[in-house]
């Protein structure tokens, strides 16, 4: 039996059994019994539902559905049975049949996906195994189907626009470039906002990896994963939900749950996935733009050159195709083989992918394999061992805010940093990242007894960067070349335990009191070397030049909390969940002590009380939860530390690094939610709503003395206070369903505001933090005149708008037409924030900029003699259009856009082959998806969501990095 | 077997969970980079910690130089930091001192405080220690530096105070280190903290003790922030030469005093029509090498003038000098109406760098913008701009002068009328200082 055997039913089935046995039930002659075979498969798709838990009901017997959903009861007590079909993600499905003795009765399952699956187990933020139904908190969750009918070019996509209170960003068209996530928002001031990150109970590193420097963009441990080898995703999106994994966990915690095995013979999968990415239209439109800013055409003698204002563009260095673009090819190879016994199973698999990116040499390749062994060596005991390593060599162009970054050159025409505007001169600065990644992890699940169960996770995420930035001897901007390397090695261990004993001390009450502990440890080592002036185009590596530097980090911390969780069940309709959790953490001060994280939860299935009065609503469950997670400082904070530095010709020195501040503690956010989960007309239609309220307090920010005081570090202190609060909505509805036809939508909508309450002395950090003001804004000059004629513009500071969006809306459509064709669309709006343009900005005061009427008034302006402002004044113009267009009178808060978006993040089309159509396969399916499709924006940069500083920013600013490009991509998929 | 199994399992668990308890009471950062308080407490680590208070002044050397470079006529503004735009028309507010307050308050702190380190472990050997000379001189140089740049001065958290606050304290300083170097024999260290009174001097207005100071150093003396291409570049180089930040297009050193060997400069880019920047910039070809390729300036427009002064990444930049010395004693004969005498101190600066010598002026006169050169005062400003050109002096001449430069003053483009001449207090200070909140320097 697979590990699902253990899972909720499982051990029902597991108590079946003792109660049997007490009962002292003898075997039963062949005679007295019979066989109950068939499949379990998905009702929509006809997909097999391998690791379906069949049981008959008031039996012991049970079975999971093999790897191709078949599955085979025997010994089952003839006469009129219940047979039960259970599986994660879907309805559970009960149905009559009678038993022949001595014979056996088929019995096929086609189940549906439930929106509101209250039988359903999660683990995450739980002390164990946990049914929906019990869960205080909302919990979101992705499953491979939604995976296969994405389209996917790395994780993030995954999560796009299905589910509430996840906002995932592309920041770059970079192949290989991370986006960036939020769970319900920020809720950090200083700390980071990156939600932690689990695979099979693993933590991985969940900050970015390597160095973004000349490509402007980084990489992720998170898209190392082979999104093929995931079976769900779970998702927690705050404090009231993440109490058990207490400091560090503020931010919410995503849960990747990769493949099983599953008893029978190998099933084999092979997909070949061959796809092209092209870049759309870039900069302001065609008629005044007719080149996109020189990158979709750099010579063409026909169109007009919005920098000179003449017919026909040649711009030096231009590709052979008159395009800096290219019609990038990708192609991605699968396969993966799933099978095994009773008592031991295994899913392997494998994946080769290179993707080009749209702008020459940029792409990506990666290796992934996968081996998930399971081993059930006795009854009770489920021991798993999941392991990967992936590989990803990505090579990256000069981007960015970088001199000689291809864009910047580019878009400013002959106003760009390049000799006699070469800028194909850019691309001989070579740029490499070089990722690997190893998790393996054991996972112990044991259950003694009825009554006992314990849950053991050991593992180690190990993740390297080799980042490669070179500039060879004769480069155009450092004649002698220079050579970056930096190197980033990240080990992430994990033990975790928790144990859980289950009784019912009353008929109708039961109780379920959890203790455990976990022990995180992050191990950081980085080397950064660099060198520079070359001797000549031979040895060019670290050492070979002549001003060789050499920088060495090592640090590692360490996490140690345990727990206790009480959590009493009343009728199965209403349960209370009290806990705390205890933390020590070495980048605490030495006077702090350990930190405490309560949470309480109640969860209440109304729907289920006799006293409920609407029968159209087959299940409404009310939930609220309270809880408080944290979040860690830096390593070092706590304690005075000098730095070492060279001072003079080279000669070292110490200067004050950090003051310290022995009474340090995490930051806290506490969170209470509460909502509803309620399905109706048989499921038909389900909602999913949840309103939330965090406070982090003890916010950790760097206030300093006085400057007049002394030194001018700032130290860290808990002192902040920030509130985040939001709804998040879902909505699920099935418009038709017939034998033929399913139609599956779904609408989400979330809102989330925030603001800073409290800086302790100061008023702000910085300009995107402000005292009463949301956590991340723009803030920047505002004209005062814009109407004022032939005056010059007056600005004064002021707000402009939030970075990221207050409202995010989810449109999700599936249509399934005769159990093979599926149609599935992937749509997401975010609105509410603003986004400096910072190449339109740029471009301006470059003369270089062709939108918003601005070559006119510039020609204009240039065309007058004089003072500037009698300029101006004889223009007769609104002051805006001066800030707008007149570079030394303009400003970047004038080129601040409204970020405002929708986009069809993914649409596919899979049609599952006719049975037989290749021969030997078990099942084929072809598909087209199509990702970046259409976008809707009045934004007037590249793309709304570009972000030139890497993931781990959280002040998005455009500023010369590449929009997404649209990416079709066609997939064939085999089963064996 | 099953029950073996439950006992092996129990066994596991149990030996797990105990090594998690021991692994949980380690928690410490483990630390091999991290130079800890106590680490630093033996008596080899003492010239360490003056290197350290050294690099703490050269953090803001440049940091002037450059700066003030943008905010005055020293250079001009070619580049597309929003900083250089906005310096470039003579505007600075009080939230952009903030890195020069900070930092030169730090110079000065970081020099107090290894002081008091090296008195608990040298004890009595401080006051003959010529570390501890060199950190008073840095100490004193620092208060100098405050004193010249900002409006008021605010020390320990206090009231705001005039600035000749900061040069009061520079001199208390200063005399300290002349006391310590002369009993460790760390003359140079002297003979610039002897400058450095006679700038602070300048500062009070007491110009016969500033040039009785001043008498002190010798014409070829200089004391330097001192920079290495690796360690610590100098940020003028880094932002002239590599990249085209700031250039000489425009100032008086192109326009007006051409071709003086104290501000040289080379033409990377050359107009294509000099009457119309519209036109365009050709390379001249002559920049070649390290990080010079840049024909115009960061801003995509302007011929890139780039200035020589600093030709290397580790060029120092001048603290001290004794050329200035010469200056300030020309200065208070002008003050005094001798202009034989300030004539000489002037043809005597000229001289050491090779320039001819000038005739003696008719009378004091006045300051213009350009300058006509016709005059004491109008040649004691040339001299001062290219002697202490972008050695980030020249903002406090030019309010000390009330410089007509400071009315609307343009260098490429339009200034601000009146420009700056002095920097405002920051308002972290404000923010965080209770004593001054209420200040009009913090409310207006």
């Amino acid at each position: 039996m697979s590990t699902h055997g253990r899972n909720g039913a499982g051990r029902l089935a597991a108590l079946g059994i003792a109660l049997a046995l007490c009962l002292g039930l003898a075997e039963r002659t062949a005679a007295q019994t019979g066989t109950i075979t068939g499949s379990v498969q998905d009702a929509v798709s006809q997909a097999p539902l391998a690791g379906a838990q069949v049981s008959v009901v008031g039996t012991s017997l049970g079975q999971i559905a093999n790897n191709v959903g078949r599955y085979l009861i025997i010994s089952v007590p003839a006469g009129q049975q219940t047979v039960r079909v259970e599986i994660i993600g879907y309805g559970t499905i009960e149905r009559e049949v009678t038993v022949p003795g001595g014979g056996a009765v088929t019995v096929d399952f086609n189940l549906r996906q439930d929106a509101i699956a209250l039988e359903g187990v999660v683990v995450t933020g739980t002390a164990g195994q946990v049914r929906r139904r019990e869960l205080g908190n909302s919990i979101s969750g992705i499953d491979n189907t939604d995976i296969e009918h994405t389209a996917v070019t790395d994780l993030g996509d995954v999560l796009q626009g299905r589910t509430t209170g996840v906002q995932v960003n592309d920041h770059s068209g970079q192949v290989g470039a991370a986006s960036q996530i939020r769970l319900r928002g920020n809720n950090s001031l200083t700390q980071g906002n990156n939600p932690l990150i689990y695979v099979d109970g693993v933590r991985m590193e969940s900050n970015p990896i390597g160095a973004d420097d000349e490509g402007a963009q980084t990489p992720s441990a998170f898209d190392m994963i082979n999104p093929n080898d995931i079976d769900r995703m779970e998702v927690i999106k705050g404090p009231a939900a993440t109490t058990l994994y207490g400091t560090e966990a503020a931010g919410g915690v995503i849960q990747i749950f990769t493949k099983r095995g599953v008893a029978g013979a190998p099933a084999w999968t092979f997909s070949v996935e061959q796809g092209v990415s092209v870049m759309p239209h870039q900069g302001p439109g065609p008629d005044v733009n007719p080149s996109g800013l020189f990158l979709n055409t750099c010579r063409d003698p026909n169109i007009l050159n919005h920098q000179t204002g003449e017919i026909g563009v040649d711009e030096p260095g231009c590709p052979a195709n008159g395009s800096w673009f290219r019609n990038a090819h990708h192609q991605v190879y699968n396969m993966s083989v799933r099978g095994g016994g009773e008592t031991a199973t295994y899913f392997v698999s494998g994946q080769y992918g290179d993707r080009q990116g749209v702008v020459d040499p940029q792409g990506a390749d990666n290796y992934n394999i996968r081996a998930n062994i399971s081993f059930q060596p006795a009854d009770g005991l489920n021991i798993q061992v999941n392991s990967s390593y992936g590989r990803r060599n990505i090579t990256w162009i000069p981007n960015g805010n970088n001199a000689s970054g291809l864009y910047l050159n580019v878009l400013r025409g002959d106003r760009g940093y390049t000799p006699g505007n070469d800028d194909s001169l850019v691309l001989e600065n070579e740029i490499f990242t070089h990722l690997d990644q190893y998790v393996t992890g054991l996972a112990v699940n044991w259950a003694p007894n009825s009554m006992f169960s314990h849950r053991m996770n050991v593992g180690i995420d190990y993740t390297s960067s080799d980042f490669i930035d070179f500039k060879g001897w004769g480069f155009y901007e450092d004649h002698a070349g220079n050579r970056e390397v930096d190197q980033q090695f990240d080990r992430n261990l994990t033990f975790d335990y928790a144990g859980t004993l289950s009784y019912s001390p009353l008929d109708n009450i039961s109780s379920s009191l959890s203790w455990g502990g976990q022990v995180y440890e992050e191990f950081n080592y980085t080397i950064n070397g660099f060198d520079e002036l070359f001797a000549g185009p031979g040895e060019q590596v670290l050492g070979g030049g002549n001003l060789p530097q050499v920088f060495e980090g090592r640090i590692t911390v360490r996490n140690g909390g345990f727990f206790v969780q009480e959590v009493l069940g009343l009728n199965d309709k209403l349960f209370v969940t009290g806990g705390i959790r205890w933390d020590g953490f070495s980048t605490f001060g030495e006077g702090f002590g350990l930190a405490a994280y309560p949470k309480l939860q109640a969860a209440y299935t109304i729907s289920d009380e006799d006293f409920f009065p609407f029968d159209f609503a087959e299940t409404f469950k009310l939930r609220a939860a309270w809880g408080e997670s944290g979040k860690a400082p830096g390593a070092f904070d706590a304690k005075r530390t000098y730095s070492a530095t060279s001072a003079d010709e080279q000669v070292p020195a110490v200067i004050i690094s950090n003051l310290g501040n022995a009474d340090l503690g995490p930051e806290v956010s506490s969170e209470i939610e509460y909502g509803v989960d309620a399905s109706f007309l048989e499921g038909r239609i389900s909602v999913e709503f949840t309103a939330y309220d965090q406070t982090t307090r003890n916010a950790l920010i760097g206030v300093q003395e006085a400057p007049s005081g002394g030194t001018e570090q700032a130290t860290l202190r808990n002192l902040g206070e920030v509130k985040n609060w939001g709804t998040e909505t879902l909505v699920s509805f099935v418009p038709v369903r017939t034998d033929d036809i399913e139609w599956d939508v779904g609408v989400n909508f979330t809102t989330n505001d925030s603001e800073i309450t409290d800086l302790g002395p100061l008023e702000d950090l910085g300009t995107s933090r402000q005292l009463g003001l949301p956590l991340w804004i723009r803030w920047d000059d505002i004209l005062q005149n814009p109407d004022a004629i032939g005056e010059l513009p007056e600005w004064e500071k002021g707000y402009i708008g939030n970075l990221f969006p207050t409202e995010t809306v989810g449109l999700n459509s599936r249509l399934t037409l005769w159990q093979t064709l599926t149609i599935d669309v992937v749509g997401e709006g975010q609105y509410g924030m603003v986004r400096p343009i910072g190449i339109a900005y740029q471009n301006v005061r470059r003369r270089v900029w062709p939108g918003d009427g601005c070559p006119a008034i510039q020609d204009q302006y240039y065309s007058l003699s004089g003072s500037g402002s009698s300029r101006v004044a004889t223009m007769g113009l609104p002051a805006a259009d001066i800030a707008r267009c007149i570079g030394p009178y303009s400003d970047q808060g004038m080129w601040t856009d409204a970020a405002d978006f929708f986009k069809i993040r993914s649409a596919s089309v899979t049609y599952r082959l006719p049975d037989g159509i290749v021969p030997g396969a078990r099942s084929a399916q072809i598909g087209l998806a199509g990702k970046n499709l259409w976008t809707r924006t009045d934004y007037r940069g590249l793309d709304p969501e570009a972000n030139d500083n890497g993931f781990g920013d959280s002040t998005p600013n455009e500023y010369y990095n590449m929009a997404p490009p649209r990416i079709m991509i066609l997939n064939l998929s085999l089963n064996f | 077997m099953k029950k073996r199994i439950e006992r092996f399992g129990l066994r596991a668990l149990t030996v797990l969970t105990g090594a998690f308890a021991l692994t949980a009471c380690e928690l410490e950062v483990l630390n091999p980079g991290r130079i800890l308080d106590e680490d630093l407490t033996t008596r080899d680590l003492m010239p360490i910690l003056v290197s350290g208070a050294s690099a703490e002044f050269n953090h803001i050397g440049d940091l002037y130089a450059f700066d003030i470079a943008r905010l005055t006529d020293d250079l001009s503004g070619t580049g597309s930091y929003f900083s250089t735009g906005q310096y470039r028309r003579g505007v600075f507010d009080n939230e952009n001192s903030t890195g020069h307050w900070e930092q030169t308050h730090e110079a000065a702190w970081a020099a107090g405080s290894a002081w008091d380190r090296l008195q608990q472990v040298l004890e009595g050997e401080a006051n003959s220690f010529a570390g501890s000379s060199r950190l008073f001189l840095l100490m004193g140089l620092a208060h100098r530096i405050l004193g010249e740049n900002f409006c008021e001065v605010v020390y320990d958290k206090g009231p705001i105070q005039p600035r000749t606050a900061s040069f009061d304290s520079a001199i208390v300083a200063l005399n300290q280190a002349i006391a310590i170097g002369g009993a460790a024999g760390a003359s140079d260290f002297v003979t610039a903290a002897h400058g450095g009174i006679a700038q602070a001097n300048v500062g009070l207005g007491n110009w016969s003790a500033a040039a009785q100071a001043a008498s002190m150093v010798p014409t070829d003396f200089v004391h330097n922030a001192i920079y290495h291409q690796t360690a610590n570049s100098n940020g003028v180089w880094n932002e002239s030469w590599g990249r085209a930040e700031v250039g000489v297009w425009a100032t008086p050193a192109q326009r007006v005093y051409d071709g003086d060997p104290r501000a040289p400069y080379t033409i990377c880019g050359a107009w294509n029509d000099p009457t119309d920047p519209t036109k365009g910039v050709t390379p001249t070809g002559v920049c070649t090498g390290q990080g010079s390729g840049a024909h115009q300036g960061a801003d995509g427009l302007t011929a890139h003038y780039r200035q020589d002064k600093y030709n290397e990444q580790g060029s120092d930049v001048p603290i001290v000098t004794g050329a200035e010395m010469r200056l300030i004693e020309a200065e208070a004969a002008m003050g005094a109406g001798d202009l034989a005498t300030f004539t000489a101190k002037v043809n005597e600066v000229r001289a050491f760098y090779g320039a001819d010598p000038i005739e003696q002026p008719a009378t004091v006169g006045a300051l213009e913008f350009p300058n006509a050169q016709d005059d004491a005062a109008s040649i004691l400003d040339r001299e001062r701009y290219l002697t202490l050109w972008i050695e980030g002096r020249r903002l406090f001449d030019l309010d000390r002068w009330n410089h007509p430069f400071l009315q609307g003053g343009t260098l490429i483009g339009p200034g601000a009328e009146p420009r700056i001449s002095c920097m405002p207090i920051p308002e972290i200070e404000c923010t965080l200082n209770p004593e001054i909140q209420n200040s009009a320097a913090c409310t207006g």
